[in-house]
Parts: structure tokens; sequence; C-alpha cells
């Protein structure tokens, strides 16, 4: 029996069963949750650990599941694919104990953690897909299943912004699929193939080739947040912290940046796609929304909406690096795949944090905050720094490479452009980190969580001696300090940047 | 034997220094300790008195850095130890006043910040070391500060943040010329004709941004006026100090290209012409001496260090001869400056200024953000405008669309039977019609 | 050994007719017992469907005359993959809807059901099997009698009239039918489709022109189909009617019976007809029809406040999709045909799923206003899940039936360079996710009025959600059911079926 044919498909399975089952939980079956949620998570994350193993030492595994005649559903794992699959489950792991932290007392908790188990699914999906349709599917599937969880509140605004999430994702995936229909009556196939399928078709093709490309980066610009089709992002915080910490760090605008890098890469191959002039638009394009979101990002208030702009302008980084179309700038635009995930996901929890445990959602509430939570707001700082990037944290080098990759390239231009973000990032985050260490805190907070009453302890520090509860205060620290290992020890052999190099010298140098 | 575990030994002093300050920086580490300022600097102070010269190279972290100190640094370390102690021991804890615990972070940090570029090998240590001492005297600063000490605070994060700007840029082009950061090759490399100039104006740009070179002193009179000794004494022993050793590590000497040493040269005479000026118009106002600023020492001092330097680009030959006399030279002044400092006692305040240089360069960038506040105020406007129209427009349509459709008479007609079965027939012949 | 051979000698397909014929009458003979003869009577109706099947993958399409006597004077019956198909539809979603029913209807109105269900069952099924046009008319009248009969069961007024209404159209259809069946066997002298199609063939290939009475006959039989399949503008019937039955009944009417009609004029156009005329001009007008159907449709769904009335006009908009196949087979062959025949049974699950779900929320809350539904979510999740997923594969996205369908359609459209049908249906699509979505965002959200909730029985949850499941498996199930799809021994001129 060849299992290896078998472990992409587990990988995708080891959450949804868990998923499934949690679905029909009671909700005061706490423990029994906790439990699936946590098996769930590490049997993905050993599950990935031995792909990575074996395709170490040489083994191949690929799913092939027929799904419609001449097109197979595909689960490969290459080493793009094994990028942000570990991504995902080992960011899934830590916002699964986030979860748990925070929604403690919340309403629905099993439907909740079904729809996050699907989320993550979806994703897993998408990383390992080998071919544009299997993509297709599972990105639909996210679509899907992240809906429940923006609307999960159940306010009328949550409907609404799930409503506009829906506009936006579903006519992006529409584009998606007539893009790919049309692509596959072209060529017959659609199989992710290093340095693309498409660069032996005749010349008569070129402008519906260049109309296809249009087509899928429309349809994949919508989740990776891409000015105009950015709009259903800042509308999207309403969701509590861990969805927006997972979804909108981790899973739906890096699929939707991830799609990018397969299609340019893998479909249309990097050097075709510069042949059909199609990557100075999108690199125009991709300068645009980086310095549109930082501008945005300055005058927003609510903190998670500085944060939410302040995606879509740090995803357009993995966008530009795709774009500028040289070896090191894919290194660069990969590795901060990784590198902007982490650090998103901390200021996220620290976000989430600050609201759960204070009641604090406005950054000109946030005065002293720092002398009350310390340690978060030190994660927060590390997040924060990195964004600017200050080196060694991780955002430093994925602007290093970025930058370089430009000057290679002869495209200096994105110099300018990585300038002026990084002054950008600086003028809106610094003031909140001044806030939040300088300045003298308020009497009282917006609304402070009661926490464990210990006696003596009721009048000050309802925590006692804590700030916040392990499981909201651990997943930050975490995140924060694989964000700066992954700036200090890049040179190591593990590190997302040696991985990245691997990537790109497979879709440049090797035949 | 002894001497190979000495030299183990003290190769591990030389990442102590670097990590203790980092370890003590930890609240709930420092609150227990007594002395903690003080405590910091004792592996730096070992040292210093210790004339072993060594390295050690650390291959794993960032592109490869590594520690060394030689006789050229040990002056510099031996003036940190004796700035960093002062400094110490003026912002000890009495019954007046005590110090909160994330001031004594914030020292600690920059602290590290010092040591750390002092003793690293490579650029990109360097200015990884520099970033966190930079940001951490900048919470040094402002921290529990009144209006004048925020305003300097503000004005030297500025400034902090084009020079890193200035500085990664510089770092790029490195990198995109070679594939070492250890100071001597860089030099080498970036000597070379064919790479690019821009690296030499970056690197003065960043640098002097940071040490408060002429034309850019604003922030040094805005920190040595708010106040504090201590501040002022950090001063010298951080930003200043790293930022002229940064000068001397990361520019090269290019023989072809005169320009920067005229610039620097020229610099150099603006900074003590302008001092020079400034103790002149005190004179002739009989105002005295004793609040004169030190920042004016200061300035003065940079200024004849980037004349020497500007000299140098422009005469290789001197450079290799009196190289070596820079760092004692750089060490006596931080060391005669802080014992003026001491000695004229607890500097005048200055209130915060109104309407000079500094206020303006805060003030531009609010008009900044206010303009492009007004431009989003616009186009947000605009989109709105465009909504309501569509919205109108649409809701016309829809409001026409439900009146035809709602309206009892079209319903009645829509579903007359007379209507629909000529509807049939007519499809009936349509089809027979158009198979012929 | 002799277990199998017993098995795979049956005479499935008359059973499948016969089962439920005796149902009927057992079911009106013994009104106390009706529900479980029904029940047992859809169980066995699923066995003998797989039996059939079974049958089919061993010998390719089936022949039966009944009585010996075989055509022209007989009545035969014929299966292949496309009745096997919709026979497996039918069995599946009846069995879900007799489930169903047999906690929904109190016992006053149940015993009037399940004889009148059986009824049409055994027409469908008869009608899936025959092999001559004049057989084709009594079970589709019989298939119209029942299902007016149904509508009407709850004898309240909207009912009566919608019931009315249909009644009539479907006569009116009927009756135009049953004049084109006539002008054919007066000209041809047989009733028997294939031997009417080597005949007009014949005729074609001798005269290379064709009788101004085929002309009539297609164009009545075309019309009076089309009327029955509510393709829009002749749609005007199926909102009242759907919007007032009692909820397994328009479940049954939305999937099964508008399908049965579309059957008929699938099988007739392209095995009569079609090679004799020049097609340009008809599928460009069916492909026009089809096309206004969606939007139309859609629209109007868009528009609906009440949740059965949504559910009806998405029929409508649904249907529409099928009419695709005229304008899209023409050159291309077996794509847009496997994607028509993948959305007729993915619509039929999903479709009667949601129906379902339709009636759950009205036992719950005593009313389907959309805007009203109040934290379905929670207090119903089964058939909140069943109306998403149901949704899933109406709107077509992955993975589902509806997405199989649309992806082989859209192929077919996008190979052809049809780019006016392919963003049609891409507009369908997203008009379809817009009603969808809507409902299923006010069931996440509490009402301003709270309405007092009443008990939903298990057995109706699962049933709905069992069909919605199925829909979504059947987007994992495209090869063996294409597989099935293909079995066939008419050889048509545009090279569908093997």
């Amino acid at each position: 029996m060849n299992w290896n044919a078998w472990v992409p498909l587990l990988v995708v399975i080891s959450s949804l069963l868990p998923g499934l089952i949690i679905f029909g939980l009671a909700e005061d079956k706490v423990r029994l949750r906790v439990a699936l949620n946590l098996f769930g998570a590490l049997s993905k994350l050993v599950l990935v650990s031995w792909m990575i193993w074996g395709v170490y030492q040489g083994y191949h595994y690929e799913t092939r599941l027929p799904l419609l005649p001449n097109l197979e559903l595909v689960l490969r794992a290459g080493p793009l694919a094994l990028l942000f699959v570990s991504l995902s489950t080992i960011l899934w792991l830590v916002t699964t104990v986030y979860a748990i932290g925070y929604l403690e007392d919340s309403p629905h908790r099993s439907r909740f953690f079904g729809f996050f188990s699907l989320c993550v699914t979806a994703t897993v999906g998408v990383a390992l897909a080998g071919n544009l349709i299997t993509f297709l599917l599972f990105y639909e599937l996210l679509t899907l299943a992240t809906y429940p969880l923006i609307v999960h509140r159940g306010t009328e605004e949550a409907r609404q912004a799930g409503q506009t999430y829906l506009r936006y994702t579903i006519s992006g995936g529409a584009l998606l699929l007539i893009g790919t229909v049309w692509l596959y009556s072209l060529t017959g196939t659609l199989e992710f193939t290093p340095k693309g399928f498409l660069s032996n078709l005749g010349e008569q093709h070129y402008p519906a080739l260049i109309t296809i490309f249009a087509l899928l980066i429309a349809g994949l610009g919508v989740k990776a947040a891409l000015v105009p089709l950015h709009g259903w992002l800042p509308k999207a915080m309403i969701a509590p912290a861990p969805v927006s910490a997972l979804l909108h760090a981790v899973a739906v605008v890096k699929a939707g940046a991830f799609g990018i890098i397969r299609v340019v890469y893998d479909v249309f191959g990097v050097e075709f796609a510069a042949a059909l002039g199609v990557l100075a638009p999108l690199a125009w394009l991709a300068a645009f929304t980086i310095i549109y979101g930082s501008l945005r990002a300055l005058f927003q208030d609510d903190l998670k909406r500085r944060l939410a702009y302040s995606t879509i302008s740090q995803v357009s980084y993995i966008t530009l690096g795709v774009a500028i179309a040289g070896p090191i700038a894919t290194i660069g635009g990969v590795v901060h795949l990784v590198h902007q995930g982490l650090m998103k996901i901390t200021l996220f929890f620290c976000a989430g944090n600050l609201a759960e445990t204070l009641g604090i959602h406005k950054i000109s509430e946030m005065n002293g905050v720092g002398r009350r939570m310390p340690w978060t707001m030190a994660a927060f700082t590390i997040g924060a720094f990195g964004m600017i990037g200050a080196p060694p944290i991780a955002g430093f080098i994925s602007k290093w490479y970025l930058g370089l990759g430009a000057l290679n390239t002869g495209q200096s231009w994105v110099i300018l452009v990585l300038a002026g973000s990084s002054l950008l990032n600086a003028a809106y985050f610094l003031p909140i980190l001044h806030r939040a260490w300088f300045m003298p805190s308020p009497e009282s907070w917006p609304h402070e969580h009661p926490g464990e009453h210990k006696g003596e302890h009721r009048d000050k520090h309802y925590w006692g001696h804590k700030e916040t509860t392990w499981a909201l205060l651990l997943p930050p620290l975490v995140t924060a300090a694989m964000a700066l290992a992954a700036g200090l020890l890049v040179t190591m052999p593990f590190s997302p940047l040696e991985w990245a190099k691997l990537i790109s010298v497979r879709e440049f140098y090797q035949p | 034997m002894n001497s190979i575990m000495n030299i183990e030994f003290y190769t591990m002093t030389l990442w102590i220094a670097v990590i203790w300050p980092l370890l003590l920086s930890i609240p709930s580490l420092h609150n227990r300790l007594p002395w903690p300022r003080h405590l910091a600097i004792i592996p730096a102070t070992v040292l210093t008195v210790l004339p072993i010269d060594t390295s050690m190279n650390i291959p794993w972290l960032l592109y490869g850095t590594g520690f060394s100190i030689d006789g050229n640094i040990r002056w510099i370390l031996g003036a940190f130890v004796v700035i960093w102690f002062s400094a110490a021991t003026i912002t000890l804890p009495s019954k007046e006043k005590t110090v909160p615990s994330h001031s004594t972070t914030l020292y600690l940090l920059t602290l590290t910040g010092s040591l750390g570029a002092l003793l690293t090998t490579d650029l990109v240590g360097f200015f990884s070391f520099s970033t966190l001492m930079g940001y951490s005297f900048y919470g040094l600063l402002i921290q529990n500060g009144d209006k004048a000490r925020q305003q300097a605070g503000r004005l030297y994060l500025y400034f902090l943040i084009v020079a890193d700007l200035a500085l990664f840029e510089a770092l790029l082009l490195v990198a995109f010329t070679t594939q070492h950061f250890q100071y001597e090759i860089t030099r080498q490399v970036m000597t070379d004709i064919s790479s690019s100039p821009v690296y030499l104006y970056m690197v003065l740009l960043g640098f002097a941004l940071k040490a408060g070179i002429w034309p850019f002193y604003f922030w040094l009179t805005a920190v040595c006026n708010s106040g504090s000794r201590s501040t002022a004494l950090l001063l010298l022993a951080g930003p200043m100090t790293m930022s002229l050793l940064g000068l001397l590590r990361w520019l090269p000497v290019r023989e072809d290209f005169y320009i920067l040493g005229i610039v620097m040269q020229l610099l150099g005479v603006a900074a003590i012409l302008h001092a020079t000026l400034r103790v002149v118009k005190r004179v002739l106002l009989k105002q005295g001496m004793a609040h004169f600023s030190t920042a004016w020492f200061v300035i003065s001092f940079t200024g004849l260090f980037s004349l020497a330097l500007g000299t140098a680009q422009l005469n290789p030959f001197l450079w290799q001869q009196y190289s070596h006399i820079v760092y004692p030279l750089i060490a006596a002044f931080g060391v005669s400056l802080s014992i003026l400092i001491l000695t004229t006692g607890k500097t005048h305040r200055k209130p915060a200024s109104t309407d000079s240089a500094p206020v303006l360069i805060i003030n531009i960038s609010h008009e900044l953000k206010k303009w492009i506040h007004a431009t989003q105020q616009l186009a947000t406007h605009l989109k709105l405008r465009a909504k309501t129209l569509w919205n109108i427009s649409g809701s016309f349509v829809i409001r026409q669309y439900q009146y035809v459709s709602s309206d009892h008479k079209i319903k009645l007609f829509v579903t007359d039977w007379k209507i629909n079965i000529t509807l049939f027939l007519i499809l009936g012949l349509a089809i027979a019609w158009l198979a012929n | 050994m002799a277990m199998q051979n017993a098995f795979m000698a049956f005479p499935w397909a008359v059973a499948l007719i016969l089962l439920p014929l005796t149902g009927a009458i057992c079911c009106f003979l013994f009104p106390r017992i009706s529900r479980t003869l029904g029940l047992i009577t859809s169980f066995a109706i699923v066995v003998s469907v797989v039996g059939l099947g079974w049958q089919l993958l061993e010998h390719g399409s089936y022949r039966h005359a009944v009585g010996g006597w075989g055509a022209p004077l007989g009545i035969e019956l014929y299966a292949d993959g496309l009745s096997l198909l919709m026979l497996a539809t039918t069995a599946l979603v009846g069995f879900a809807i007799s489930v169903y029913s047999t906690t929904y209807f109190k016992p006053a109105l149940a015993v009037r059901f399940w004889p009148i269900w059986m009824c049409l069952l055994a027409a469908l099924n008869a009608l899936f099997l025959s092999a001559d046009i004049f057989n084709l008319y009594v079970t589709l009248e019989l298939l119209g009698l029942s299902a007016v009969a149904l509508t009407a069961l709850t004898g309240s007024k909207e009912a009566l009239s919608g019931a009315m209404r249909y009644l009539l159209a479907t006569l009116l259809a009927s009756l135009a039918y049953l004049l084109g069946v006539t002008l054919l066997y007066h000209s041809f002298g047989s009733v028997d489709i294939t031997i009417l199609a080597q005949q007009m063939q014949a005729y074609h290939a001798a005269t290379s022109s064709v009788t101004p009475a085929v002309w009539a006959a297609l164009g009545l039989m075309a019309a009076g189909l089309m009327l029955k399949t509510a393709i829009f503008p002749l749609h005007f019937w199926l909102p009242p009617a759907h919007g007032s039955a009692p909820a397994p009944v328009s479940a049954l009417l939305s999937a099964l019976v508008v399908k049965a009609s579309f059957y008929i004029l699938l099988r007739l156009w392209f095995t009569l007809f079609e090679p004799l005329v020049d097609g340009e001009a008809i599928n460009t007008m069916m492909g026009l029809l089809g096309c206004a159907a969606i939007l139309w449709g859609s629209v109007q769904a868009m528009r609906q406040t009440r949740l059965k009335l949504l559910i009806a006009y998405s029929t409508v908009a649904q249907i529409g999709y099928l009419f695709l196949v005229f304008p899209l087979t023409a050159s291309m062959g077996s794509t847009a045909w496997n994607g028509v025949a993948y959305l007729i049974i993915s619509h039929a699950l999903a479709k009667s799923a949601m129906f379902l779900c339709a009636g759950n929320l009205l036992c719950f809350g005593g009313h389907d206003r959309i805007a009203d539904l109040d934290r379905v979510v929670q207090r119903l999740p089964l058939t909140a899940a069943a109306f998403a997923l149901a949704g899933v594969s109406i709107m077509g996205l992955p993975p589902s039936g509806g997405f199989i369908g649309k992806w082989l359609l859209l192929e077919a459209a996008v190979t052809q360079g049809r780019w006016d049908i392919a963003a049609v249906m891409m507009l369908g699509g997203l008009l379809a996710a817009a009603y969808i979505f809507k409902v299923i965002g006010h069931t996440f959200i509490q009402a301003p009025v709270t309405h007092e909730a009443q008990p939903v029985s298990a057995s109706m949850q699962w049933s709905a959600l069992l069909l919605a499941i199925g829909a979504m498996l059947l987007g994992f199930l495209s090869l063996p059911v294409l597989s099935l799809l293909n079995i066939s021994d008419i050889t048509l001129a545009s090279g569908i079926g093997s």
C-alpha cells in the first residue's frame, strides 16, 4: 500500500474530521471539544513534519483523486506547498489555544470551532493543491467556511459585514472560475509545473492569455486585498479576534497571495509572464496598494482597523516581490509570506488581548497599557518593529531581499516604495507604542474582565500578578519569539529564508 | 594551558558583556538586584581592564556576525565605562526620587545596543544594535518628560527614522555588491570605482543625522537643553560616539570621489564657525558662559571630526598615518565632556522653543499629515457622492420596476390566460417556423 | 450464484412501474397503514433501481416488451444511461420525501397524500422507461393530474387557485402534445421512438425535406413540453403552485415533475427532430429563453420576502440552465450533455432539500418570512446546514454537484466561443449567491419579533440534510455518474452516447 499517496489527503482530513465531530457536540462539553481541537492541530503538525522529513529524504507525496473527466483533484507536497502548510499548521495550533482562551464563556463555541476547523482544512487544501482546479475548489471552500465565522456574533452589523465579504469574495471566485475554464479550454491541463505550462502556446493566444492573467489576478486579488478589491477586509474586522488573527493574517489573505505566487510561477512562469508584459502593471498595482494601505492606516483610531489596513499594505509586498520577476525578489516575496504571517498574527493576538481583558478597542484608549499588560505590549512592540523593518526582526529580512531584488533587476523605484512604506509604518505604529509605554494610564479601563477573584487582590489587579490568562498570553509571545528567531537565525538550515531560496532556485535555475 | 583557558574565558566575556545588560533589562530581574545599572557594566569593565585582544565568530546569528576587541576599540570602551558609570551614579535612587523600573529597562537596553554596536564585526550587526540603541534612547528621552523633552524626543525620532532608512539603503547597496559585511572587506569593496557612489551619500546622511553633525544638530541642542545630566551623558556615550564610529567603519576611502571629502570638510568648517559665532554672541551680549549649552561643544567636536575625515578622504595617506589617533581622541573627548557635564551641576532647563528650526521640522510633519488627511477626505467625499448618485439612480430604477411589477393591472395582465395562451401558441409557431 | 442470476434476470423495469401502482392501490385500500406502505414501497423502488442499474452495467441498455408484445403494436420499455440516472434521482428523492412525509402530514391529509404520491411515482417511473410517444403522453397526463391533486391537497384558497392554474396549464400542454403525437402517428404509422426516428430519417434522406406535419408536430410538442417545464416566459403557473403546496409536494414538483417533461423534450429533440432540422435558429431561441429564465428567475428570487416563493423562482432560474444544452450541444457533443444531466440530478437533490428545509421552518415558526428567520442556525442547526449545503450546489460553488454541472457547461461554452452564454451563467451564479446568502444571513441573526418555536421531528430534519449532503457528494462522484450516463444504444447525429 503506497502510504505516500495518502499523506496529503490525511493532512487535509486531520482537521476536517474533528471539525465535523465538533459540530455535533453540545455547548457544555468543553473538555471534549478542547481535546478534539488540540488533537486535530497536533496530528496535523505531526503529519506535516513527517512530510517535510520525507521530502528532505527524497520521497514524493502526491494524492490524485478523479474529479472531472480529464481533471483530477491533486494534492502535492512541493517546497512552496510545504512552506505554506507548515506556516498554517503551526499558526493554527497557536490560534486554537488562543481561541479557547478568548471565547471562554462565549455562546456557540461548538459552531465556532467546527467552522474554524473547516477553515484550516480549506487553507491546507489551498496550500497542497497541485493543479488549478484543486486550488479553486479549496479556495471557494475557504470563502464558505470563513463566512459563518465573520457573522458569528449574530448582530446586524456582523451580517452586513458578512454580506460585504461575500459580495467581494464570491465575485472574485467567479472571475477565478471563468479564468480557469478559459485556460483549461486553451491548454487542456491545469497542473502546476515550475516555470509554467503556457510557454509553448502560439503567439495568437497571447491576448487571450493576458486577459486570463487579468481575470485570475482579479479573482485572487480580492482575497489578497489588492486595491481596489480590498474593501471587505476592514469591515471583516467585526469578527472575534482569533478569527481576525488567523484568517486575515494567515488563511484568507495568504491564500490570495499564495494563489498569485502559484499563478505567476507555476501556471504562467515568471519569464513568460514578464515577456507577456503583465508583471509590470501588477508591480505598480502592488506598489500603489502598499502606499494606499499605509496611508489609510494612519487615520484609523480603531486598533483592529489600523491593523487591517496594515495587512492590506503588507500583503502586497508579496505581490510586489512576485511581480519584480527576479530570483532575489522571489525570495523576498515568498519569505514575506511567512514573516508577515508571524508578525501580523502577533499584533492581532495582542489587539485581542487588549479587547478581551480591558475592553480596549480604540488606540486613544490605550494610554499606559504597557504598565498593565507588559508582556502583551512587549510582543506587540516586537511585531510593530518588525513591520517597520527594524533589524533583527523578520520584517527586516524580507525588506532586505525585496530591495536587493529590485536593485538586481534594475527597478530601483521599488526601493522608494519600500522606504516610503517603512516611513508610513513607523508613522502609524510608533504612536501606538508611544501611547502604550509612555503615557499615564487612565483611572479605569473601558471594560475590565473580572478574572479570577482572589480576595484581597480584588481592588487593584484583578488578575493578581498575572496580566491575563495564560491561554491569551502565551500565543502572542510564542509568535513574537518566532518572528524574532526568523530574523536572528536567518542563515540556519530550516529558516523560512533558506526555504524561500530553495523555491527560488527551483523556479529560476533548474530546468 | 592557563593562557588558553584565559583566552576562552576572555572570549566569553565578549559576548557576556553584550548579553548581560540585555538580561538585566527584564524588569523582574533588575527589580531584585541592587544597583542594576552599575552591575551591568561590570563585564565591559573587565574587558577594558584586561589587555587581551580577541574575537569570536557567530556564523548563525543574522548574516554571520561576531564580536571582537582590539586596542582601538578598547579606548572607546574605556570611555564608555567611565561615562556609563557616571550616568548610573547620577541616576541612583535616593530619598527624594525613585527610579521607575521601566526607566532602568530602557537604560539597560541602550547600554546593550551601544556595547553591541561597539563590539560587532560586521555592518549588519552594527546596524541591528544601533537600531536597538536608538529606539531605547528615544524611550529614555521622553519618559517622565515635560513638553521640552517630548519635543526633543520627537525630533530625535524623526532624524533616527530617516537615518535608519538611509543606512538600510546603504546596506542594500553593499549586499548588491558583495556577500560579506565585515568592515574591512566592505570598505575594500566599496572603494572600488564601479560601486555606487550613492552608498557614500547614504552613509554620510545616515550617520550625520545620528551623530548630530552640522546641519542636523537640532535634536542635540534640544536634548541637551531639556535638562537631565544623565541623558546628556548617555547622549555622548550612545548615539554620538556610535555614529562617529560608524562613519569610521563604514565609510571607504575613495580616491576618485572628491566631492564627498569636500562636502565633509565644508560641514566641519561650518559647524566650528557656527559654534564660534555662538560664543562670540554670548560674550558680546555679556551673558556669561555659565549656561552655555554643552551641545555646542559636541557640535564643534563632531564638526572637527567631519573636517578631519573629509581631509582624510582627500588624502588617503593621511588616513593611514593618523587613523589610529582617532579612537583615543574620541575617547578623550567623551571623558572630558562628561567631566564637564558632571561638574557644572544640573544644566539649565530651557522651556520648549516655539519658533526655531526644531519646531519647524515638527510642524512640517504635522502639515504633511493634515494634507494627506485632507486629500483623503476629498477622495472619500467624491466616492460618497458617486455612491449616492449610484444609489439614487439604482433606487429610481428599482422603484419604477416595483411600480410596474406590483401594479395590480399589470399583474393581472401577466397572469391573464389570454396572454399566456397567446404566448404559448406563438412559441409553438416560432419553433415550427424556425425549424424550417 | 443462482441468487445472483435471479437478481439479474428479474424484470426490475417492470417492477419499477408495478410496485408504486400496487402501493397506491394498497394505500387507498388500507388508509391506516398507508404511511408504512408508502415507506416500504419507496424503499422497494430504490432497490429496484439498484437492480436495474446493475443490469444496465452488465448488459448495456435495456429493452423489455411488456406482455411479450413488441413494437410497433405493443408497449416497450427502454432504459439507458439517462433514464437510469433519472430513475435513480426519482428513487432517492422520492425516498427522502416519503420519509419526510411520514411525520409531516397529519393523518387527515396523509390518507389523501399517500395514494396520489404513489401514483405520481408510478407515472414518473413509467415515463422514464417509456419508449414510444403515446405511452409518454399517458404517463405525462397521469403525472400532471397527480401533481395537481397533490398541489391542492391542503384545500386552502391559495392551494386551490394555484392548483387550478397548474391544472389548466398542464392540460393545455398535454393537449398540444397529444396533437403532435397524432400528427406523427398519422404521418409515419408508428409511435415507437426508434421506429419513428428511422422512418423520419429515411423520408428526409429520400426527399431531403420534411413534411409540414413534422413541423407542426415539432412546434406543438415542443411548446407543450416547454409549458410543462415552466421555461420563461411560460413559467407563470410555477410560483403559485410551488409556493402554496405543502413542502414535500413543492419538493417533488420542483425536483422531479418539471424534469420529467424536460427529459421528454431532450429525448424527442435529439432523437427525432434534431437530425432533420437546421437547428441553428431554434437552438439560439432556446438558448435565449434559457438565459432569460436564468436572469429573470434570479432577479425575481432576490425580490421575494417569502422563502417558498424564493425557492420557486430559483427553480425557474435553474431550469434556464438546463435549456442551455440546446445551443451548446451543437458541435461539442458530450460535455454540454453531461453538464446538463449533472445539473438535473444535483438540482433535483438540492432543490428538494431546500423545499424540505422550508417545510421545517414553516413547521418551526409558523411562517416562512425571510426577514423573520430568527436564529435558525442555533435552534434548527440541521435545517440551516441543509439549506446552506443545498444552496452551495445551487450557486455552483465547489465542491458540489452543481459545480461539476456548471463547470462542464462553462467548458462547453468557452470552447465553442459562446461568451454570451458563459457570461449569463456566471451572472446567474452571482445572483443565486445573492439570494441564497440573503436567507443564510438572516438565519444567523435575531429577528425583531421572536416567535414561539414548535418542535420539528428528527426525520424531517435529517431527510433534508441527507439530500443536501447527497448534492455535495455528487461533486466527487462525477466519473461513475458520467460513465453511467453514457450507456446508451441510441446514436445521435451529434455523437452523444456510445
